[in-house]
């Protein structure tokens, strides 16, 4: 039923260049997140998962100005904090990539900052035993042109659950429409469906949220040609303008 | 045991010693009280060591133990400690001692002792139950990980001594799942 993305091979700079199943060749760009369909007339830039949520569900920047005004208000600049909570973001994304292939995180080896956080995720590995299918692997629909990197894919109790790891403050809907992104896109491309959808809300306490998606396709499918259909009429917009 | 000082016999030992010796033996807890010294608490207990029950020339311990305990591995058991040490200085006013009369917990807390190589009886406890169970090291690495509790390159024994008898608890529990 599962056929995981193959030669997944690995470039420079953390780049990936991946076949799925279907035959689509993902080159990703680690530094700016970025995707492109290879093909043998040349390459074609796709819409990535979190960019096409983040135009439908978070359109309204006044929640970023409301939050950088209040952080200046404290005394810290806002591009200090969007890359601190980044590389939190990444450490802690680390621990669970290590705890997937069987090494144990010590959080001796994290920053003070990241280590409730892990203590969380260790928590959630430990109650809930999952068996690790894969991980980080890119997955790109074949005709809706958009890819995403999935976290982990894992076995619990008979089930295959994607699981998406997030250290943000709150759980939006965003976040679940993400998740039904990534599974429709997994059937698409040939990978298969998991059985469920979850995120792992890690919090800063130690404690963690296993909280299940039940997004249906229904329910996402129309966000790659709503954001493609703002974007041509955008184009538009601009060239009557001028 | 590594951490004890040559010669030095533990109390558990010293009281198998005893019944061994002395199969009609009796070890008795007289009292306990609390008593306050330059501004400090301490628990104070005494007991008796009857090689038979008509023992006229009996041994006799006393101990005291600063309450609250110093550190993790006394917090919460100091009685219990406290009476245990004076049953090792009973058991040694018969001549059941090594070189030293001191008792490990007297050892640890005037230094002579680390108490990194000290388990507490829940602590060993639980060192003896990992084994028993088999439980996996990198098993126990977790939940150590999900107590948020570093663990570095350190044994699982020095890991266990510097925990409270609570955390303990809890660790066994989350493995026990």
């Amino acid at each position: 039923m599962f056929d995981l993305p193959k030669n997944m091979k690995p470039l420079a700079d953390g780049d990936t260049q991946s076949v799925l199943p279907d035959g689509q060749q993902i080159l990703y760009r680690d530094g700016n997140h970025t995707y492109r369909r290879i093909t043998d007339e040349g390459s074609t830039p796709l819409k990535s998962v979190s960019s096409l949520v983040s135009k439908v569900d978070g359109g309204n920047s006044d929640g970023l100005v409301e939050w950088a005004w209040r952080l200046g208000t404290e005394g810290v600049h806002w591009k200090e904090a969007r890359d601190s909570k980044g590389n939190l973001g990444t450490s802690v994304h680390a621990a669970l990539e290590a705890l997937a292939q069987g090494a144990i995180p010590d959080l001796e080896d994290f920053d003070e900052q990241a280590r409730g956080y892990i203590t969380a995720i260790c928590s959630w590995w430990l109650d809930d035993q999952p068996e690790c299918v894969d991980q980080e692997f890119v997955v790109a629909h074949p005709t809706l042109d958009y890819a995403g990197r999935v976290d982990l894919l894992v076995d619990i109790k008979g089930e295959r659950w994607l699981v998406d790891l997030k250290t943000s403050n709150k759980i939006s809907a965003k976040f679940h429409h993400q998740m039904g992104l990534y599974a429709m896109a997994m059937d698409a491309c040939g990978i298969g469906r998991p059985d469920r959808l979850a995120l792992l809300h890690a919090l800063p306490d130690g404690e963690f949220v296993f909280l299940e998606s039940i997004v249906r396709d229904e329910h996402v499918a129309l966000i790659p040609q709503c954001v493609m259909g703002l974007a041509a009429h955008n184009k538009e917009q601009k060239a009557v303008e001028l | 045991m590594a951490g004890k000082p040559e010669g030095y016999i533990e109390v558990a030992d010293r009281i198998a010693a005893f019944y061994e010796r002395y199969p009609n033996g009796v070890i008795q807890t007289t009292g306990w009280d609390q008593v306050e010294v330059a501004g400090q608490v301490f628990i104070v207990v005494q007991s008796r060591v009857y090689r038979e029950p008509s023992d006229a020339l009996f041994g006799v311990g006393t101990a005291w133990e600063q309450y609250p305990g110093r550190t993790p591995f006394t917090r919460g058991t100091e009685l219990m400690n406290c009476e245990t040490s004076s049953w090792g200085r009973a058991l040694a006013s018969i001549g059941l001692a090594g070189r030293h009369i001191a008792t490990v917990e007297d050892l640890t807390a005037n230094g002579t002792v680390k108490p990194s190589n000290v388990l507490s009886p829940a602590g060993q406890g639980f060192v003896s139950w990992t084994a028993k169970e088999k439980v996996p090291a990198d098993k126990i690495k977790l939940a150590l990980g999900a107590m948020g509790i570093a663990f570095g390159n350190k044994r699982l024994k020095t890991i266990v001594a510097s925990l409270s008898d609570e955390q303990v608890a809890i660790l066994r529990e989350r493995l026990s799942v």
